[in-house]
C-alpha cells in the first residue's frame, strides 16, 4: 500500500516534470500557438489565459479519464468537445460573475481555450489511456507548462514593446522611463511574438542540451 | 453493428444531456452576479462622464423606446456617419432636473474591430466626458486612445457641432482636435463617433421628451 502511495506520487510528479519542462506544449510540442501569439501582449494577460486553460485541462482530464471507459471509441471525439465545451462555458461563467477585470481582458480567447489542441491533444494522448489520477497531474503539469512559457513569453514582450513590467492596463510594478528606453512596438505586434518565441525555444533547447552533454559525460566517467 | 450503433449514440446523448444539465446549473448560479457587474460597469462609465448626475434612465424609459440604433441611423447616415450606431441612450438628471445625455456609440470603423464608448453631454452641448467600454485596437497604438488620456481629454469641456481631426497643433475650443500619432484609423473612429454622439443629442433635444421618471428634456 506505502509502495503504491510512493509510485502514485512519483509519477505524479514525473508527469508535472514532463508537463512543464521535458514537454512542454508551447515550446517543445509546439501546441495551442493561436492563444500563445495572441494574448501575450502582457505578462498578467499570459497568466490568466495560461491558469484557465490550466484549470479547464486539469479538469477535462480528469474528467474523460473518468470516463474512459464509458465513452466509446467511435465517438470520442464529440463526446471529448462537448465536456471540454462544457468546462470552458463554465468557466466563463464563473470569470464573468466573479472575476470581471481578466474575463474583460481575455475576452474572446476564452471560447478559443474549447479549440486549443493542447486540450484535446491531452485528452486523446494521455487521458484516454491512462488512470484517473496520472491524467489529473498530465493535465497539472501541461497546464502550468502553458502558463509558465505564456507569463515569460509576455513578460519579455511587454517589457520591450511597452516598457512595463507587470502592468494590467492603468498601473504597472515599474515603468522604464521613456528618456532610458522607447518601447519597441513591434514586439507588442505579432511579428515580436514570433520572433520573442523563437528566441525562448532556443534558450530552452540549448539549457537542455547542455544538461544532457554534461550528464552523458559524468556517466561516460563513472562506466570508466 | 446495429446495436452497438444504438449504443454509441446513448452513450454520447448521455454525456451531452449531463453537460446540459451542468450549464444550466451554472447559467443560473451566475446569471444574478454577471447581470450585477454588468449594471455596476454601466453605471460607473455614465458616472464617469457626468459626474454631477444621480440618476439615469435608459431610453426604454423614454419616447426613444423601441429600436434607439434604428430610430438614429437614418440622422447619422445623413449626416454621412455610416460606420457609427448609437447602441444607447440614457437620460441623466441630477435632483430631478435634467442634466444631460449619456450616448453610447459603436464605432465600427476601428482598427481592431469595434470600438464602444459612452459620451457624456450637458443640456447646452458640452461635452463633460467620454469613456470607453469595449476596445481591442493594437495594443501600443490604438491603444493608446483608452492607455493615453490626453487624446480624449481634448474633447472635454469642448461645445461644438462636430469637431475635426488633424495630425497636430489642433485647437479644440474651435473644433480641431489632434489624431494619435500613428493610429489614424482609431483617431478617425473616435472623432466620427464622437460627431455622431453629438447628432444624436441635438435629435434627441429638438423632441421635448418626457422621462418615465418625470424628467423633461429641451
Amino acid at each position: 500500500m506505502a509502495d503504491k502511495k510512493e509510485s502514485m506520487a512519483s509519477r505524479g510528479g514525473e508527469r508535472l516534470y514532463n508537463g512543464i519542462i521535458k514537454e512542454n506544449p508551447t515550446l517543445v510540442l509546439i501546441l495551442g500557438m493561436c492563444p500563445t501569439l495572441a494574448v501575450t501582449t502582457s505578462a498578467i494577460n499570459g497568466i490568466g489565459m495560461g491558469l484557465s486553460t490550466t484549470v479547464v485541462l486539469l479538469l477535462s482530464n480528469t474528467l474523460i479519464s473518468m470516463l474512459r471507459k464509458f465513452i466509446p471509441d467511435r465517438v470520442r471525439m464529440p463526446a471529448y468537445i462537448v465536456i471540454v465545451a462544457s468546462l470552458v462555458t463554465v468557466v466563463q461563467f464563473l470569470l464573468e460573475a466573479y472575476v470581471p477585470t481578466l474575463y474583460d481582458s481575455l475576452g474572446i480567447y476564452i471560447p478559443l481555450i474549447v479549440v486549443n489542441c493542447i486540450i484535446l491533444g491531452r485528452a486523446e494522448a494521455y487521458a484516454s489511456k491512462n488512470p484517473v489520477f496520472p491524467s489529473a497531474m498530465d493535465g497539472l503539469g501541461m497546464g502550468l507548462g502553458f502558463t509558465c512559457s505564456l507569463t515569460i513569453l509576455g513578460m519579455v514582450r511587454e517589457l520591450l514593446g511597452a516598457g512595463t513590467f507587470l502592468s494590467n492596463g492603468a498601473t504597472a510594478v515599474f515603468t522604464i522611463p521613456q528618456s532610458v528606453y522607447t518601447p519597441a512596438n513591434i514586439f507588442i505586434l505579432a511579428p515580436g511574438a514570433f520572433i520573442v518565441l523563437a528566441f525562448i525555444i532556443a534558450i530552452r533547447n540549448r539549457v537542455i542540451r547542455k544538461n544532457q552533454e554534461k550528464r552523458s559525460r559524468e556517466n561516460r566517467k563513472e562506466s570508466a | 453493428m446495429k446495436n452497438s450503433i444504438v449504443k454509441d449514440a446513448m452513450r454520447l446523448f448521455i454525456i451531452t444531456l449531463i453537460s446540459g444539465i451542468i450549464l444550466g446549473f451554472f447559467y443560473d448560479l451566475t446569471k444574478g452576479p454577471i447581470a450585477a457587474q454588468e449594471e455596476k460597469t454601466r453605471t460607473e462609465a455614465y458616472q464617469a462622464v457626468l459626474p454631477d448626475a444621480d440618476k439615469f434612465e435608459t431610453a426604454t424609459d423614454t419616447a426613444y423606446s423601441t429600436d434607439i440604433e434604428a430610430q438614429m441611423q437614418p440622422f447619422l447616415n445623413e449626416a454621412g456617419y455610416t460606420s457609427d450606431s448609437i447602441t444607447g441612450l440614457a437620460i441623466a438628471s441630477t435632483g430631478g432636473t435634467y442634466s444631460g445625455v449619456v450616448v453610447t456609440v459603436t464605432a465600427h470603423d476601428g482598427y481592431g474591430g469595434d470600438i464602444q464608448f459612452s459620451v457624456g453631454i450637458l443640456p447646452d452641448g458640452t461635452i463633460s466626458g467620454i469613456s470607453i467600454l469595449s476596445i481591442s485596437e493594437t495594443a501600443g497604438l490604438g491603444m493608446r486612445a483608452k492607455t493615453d488620456p490626453s487624446f480624449l481629454s481634448q474633447w472635454t469641456g469642448m461645445k461644438q457641432d462636430s469637431f475635426d481631426l488633424v495630425k497636430s497643433g489642433g485647437d479644440p475650443a474651435s473644433g480641431t482636435v489632434d489624431a494619435i500619432s500613428g493610429s489614424t484609423v482609431t483617431s478617425k473612429a473616435f472623432q466620427r463617433g464622437i460627431n455622431a454622439a453629438l447628432i444624436a443629442f441635438r435629435n434627441l433635444q429638438n423632441n421635448n421628451i418626457t422621462t418615465a421618471g418625470g424628467v423633461t428634456i429641451g
